[in-house]
């Protein structure tokens, strides 16, 4: 798995390209934005992360350009400009997902992940499943073993999108941003409260737990080992 | 510009109230002129009158009546030869019998008033009136009476000194007029002109406190008293443009500064955690250090955000926003939250509450309002959330039943990292409702704290975009 990293601060990209490459991707990594879209459209990556700030060519052209160019390689911007609006502005160029600097590793890999993953064909449009716990998303109906799981609309829309990023680690942010379609920062860990009441709806009185806590970073809904 | 606001102006109400009190004074003093002048030329008449009168008398005294009868007949040839004066004499001479034996005068002397039939006192000018028609006309005579108890009359008709009249009196409404207009259009031209200028001024004005930091005041080289008003206003304005940039720029490298470091200090410590053993003592610290630069950086972040907003409001893009179905979404992420404390979340709204805003600052502030609500209600109340319309403004109440805030502290609380408590022991950062206000102000909208007994009511009123017809849910 491949992976171009665009960014000027030396410290940050040595630290993510060592980060990068311990969680398992190949990194490649330049400073500059041309040589950067040189690169991007060059070569076949799964993931790219820009800075919006560039010498060259700052990452918001270098993604328009990129996308003008057919190109749909997923893209994350990981930037200081930190604003709501220029959040908007990132993804209206054609970016992915857009995490602000200061950033958790934990978060940047979570993403970067979920991104990487859109990338693989899904097997069943509208069928997850993961050990015994199944989603329908055409009936709406969610089952574990021979149980019929009842949930709210936000429940199943939370769940839904825990198994469609099975295995994966989701951060407490993903999940605003993804099932609420929210973008802030709330005061209190509100997630938390909803990830607890879904997760007693289909853990409770089971052996093997599928959805786990994953400390400092988030979540994650995966088969037993 | 319309009138009706030309017409509010001081300026064009004080320019108009000028021209009357001109107007007036022109009329007292052309009006007096008027008077003394018909004064005088009627004095010059009787003088001239009188004059005549004497001669005549003398000539009948000294040369006898025939010399009298000569001399009238000249006159009249004279006259008749001069062809219309207006200002010609007439005479008239009666004998003893009241026979005429000339008879110039231009009306019939027979009649009720009768100026001859009478024993006039003479040297004593009169005006007799004659009505011709429509036409009235006036005329001074005199009456002598002769030794041979015959008399004279001679008389001048006042119809010059009366057409100088009309003619005076009819410049003095001109030039009344002429004062009224010319005072209106000049009030109205100063009017306009100023009221031009103070609405450049007081446009400027709001551009600037919208956030346009680089608009300055018009000034023309004319160097008038405006030009210096607005001079001083640009310098004054110079002056906070290079604060708010020196605060700006301290931001931003604040940003910049704090930012980098941060971020890999984060890192750091991120790698440091990974390789430390699990569980271990190392392992729990390193866990805590990261949770406290979490802290840190959402209080950054809350910062920025705020002083964004309240450095470039106008930098925000605002879309159609519909309030209800953003407050029902913040509410619902909220619910969970609330039943762990046994709190009741109720929800009511009014149709129509579309407004113009930013969707996720709206969703923070709103959050912010009912995260607080949720911390400081007591176990087991009830948190009522209302959107309601008035007219043009939608408002978005939050009533708790917690201890609410006291009166005198209701605008300290919207400080920066204002906490109620000096011990600075509940959690937070002292930046959830400064950050509330900064949305408050960036959407143009009102907030207000009132206190409930027991509780507080927080509430946010903005500018209503449109009134979809709707029903109202109630959740």
């Amino acid at each position: 798995m491949k992976i171009l990293l665009i960014e000027d601060d030396p410290d940050m990209s040595a630290y993510l390209q060592d980060s990068l490459t311990q969680s398992g991707f190949a990194v490649d990594t330049v400073n500059d934005g041309r040589d950067g879209l040189h690169l991007a459209l060059s070569d076949i990556y799964e993931a790219i992360i820009v800075d919006r700030m560039l010498p060259g060519l700052d990452g918001l052209s270098l993604v328009s350009a990129l996308r003008a160019a057919n190109n749909a390689t997923p893209a994350l911007f990981l930037t200081a400009l930190a604003d709501v609006d220029q959040r908007v502005e990132g993804l209206r160029a054609g970016a992915d997902d857009y995490l602000t600097k200061p950033f958790a590793y934990t978060e940047l890999l979570a993403r970067i992940e979920v991104l990487v993953r859109r990338q693989r064909p899904e097997t069943a449009d509208h069928h997850y499943q993961v050990a015994d716990l199944q989603l329908d998303r055409l009936k709406r109906t969610v089952r574990r073993g021979q149980r019929t799981i009842d949930l709210q609309p936000r429940e199943f829309r939370l769940l839904e999108f825990m198994m469609a990023n099975a295995g994966q680690v989701v951060t407490r942010t993903m999940l605003l941003e993804k099932v609420w379609d929210y973008h802030f920062d709330p005061q209190t860990n509100v997630i938390d409260v909803h990830i607890s009441r879904l997760r007693a709806k289909i853990d409770r009185h089971e052996d093997s737990p599928l959805l786990h806590t994953i400390r400092g970073a988030g979540y994650c809904l995966r088969e037993p080992e | 510009m319309n009138l009706s606001k030309l017409r509010q102006t001081r300026l064009f109400r004080l320019s108009i109230l000028y021209s009357v009190l001109i107007a007036v004074g022109v009329s007292i003093i052309l009006g007096g002129f008027v008077l003394f002048a018909q004064k005088q030329l009627l004095a010059q008449v009787d003088a001239g009158l009188i004059a005549e009168g004497n001669a005549l008398y003398a000539l009948n005294h000294a040369e006898g009546k025939q010399a009298l009868v000569n001399t009238l007949t000249e006159r009249r040839q004279a006259v008749n030869a001069n062809g219309d004066d207006p200002g010609a004499r007439f005479y008239a001479l009666m004998n003893q019998d009241n026979e005429f034996v000339i008879n110039d005068t231009p009306f019939s002397l027979a009649g009720d008033k009768q100026p001859l039939s009478e024993p006039f006192t003479m040297a004593t000018p009169v005006t007799l009136e004659q009505s011709d028609g429509d036409e009235v006309r006036r005329l001074r005579v005199i009456v002598e009476p002769l030794q041979d108890n015959g008399r004279l009359l001679v008389g001048q008709s006042l119809n010059e000194i009366d057409e100088l009249r009309y003619a005076m009196l009819a410049a003095l409404l001109l030039s009344v007029a002429a004062v009224l207009i010319s005072g209106f259009i000049g009030g109205a031209l100063i009017g306009r002109k100023m009221v031009e200028h103070l609405y450049s001024v007081t446009r400027a004005t709001r551009e600037i406190m919208r956030g346009n930091l680089d608009k300055r005041l018009q000034t023309t080289p004319k160097n008038d008293e405006f030009d210096d008003l607005s001079h001083i206003l640009n310098l004054m304005l110079d002056r906070i443009q290079r604060l708010i940039e020196d605060t700006r720029e301290a931001n931003a490298s604040i940003a910049h500064d704090l930012r980098t470091p941060l971020t890999h200090l984060r890192s750091r410590i991120e790698t440091l955690q990974q390789g430390a053993q699990p569980g271990s003592g190392d392992d729990e610290s390193l866990g805590k250090c990261l949770e406290d630069i979490d802290k840190l950086i959402a209080t950054f972040n809350a910062l920025l955000t705020i002083t964004g907003l309240e450095s470039a409001a106008e930098n925000i893009s605002l879309t159609p926003v519909d309030l209800d179905e953003l407050a029902g979404d913040i509410i619902e992420l909220y619910e969970a939250l609330a039943e762990e404390k046994r709190i009741t979340l109720r929800f009511e709204s009014e149709p129509g509450s579309m407004i113009k805003g930013n969707r996720n600052l709206l969703a923070q502030a709103i959050s912010n309002l009912v995260d607080n609500a949720i911390k400081y209600s007591h176990e087991g109340g009830e948190i009522r959330i209302g959107i309601s319309s008035h007219g043009q403004r939608v408002k978005l109440a939050i009533q708790d039943n917690g201890p609410g805030i006291p009166e005198h502290f209701h605008d300290q609380v919207f400080k920066r990292f204002y906490r109620m408590d000096a011990s600075r022991s509940t959690p937070g950062n002292g930046l959830g409702l400064s950050l509330v206000d900064a949305v408050a102000q960036a959407h143009q909208a009102r907030i207000t704290l009132r206190n409930l007994a027991p509780g507080l009511e927080v509430t946010l009123s903005f500018q209503c975009l449109a009134q979809p017809a709707r029903s109202s849910p109630v959740r």
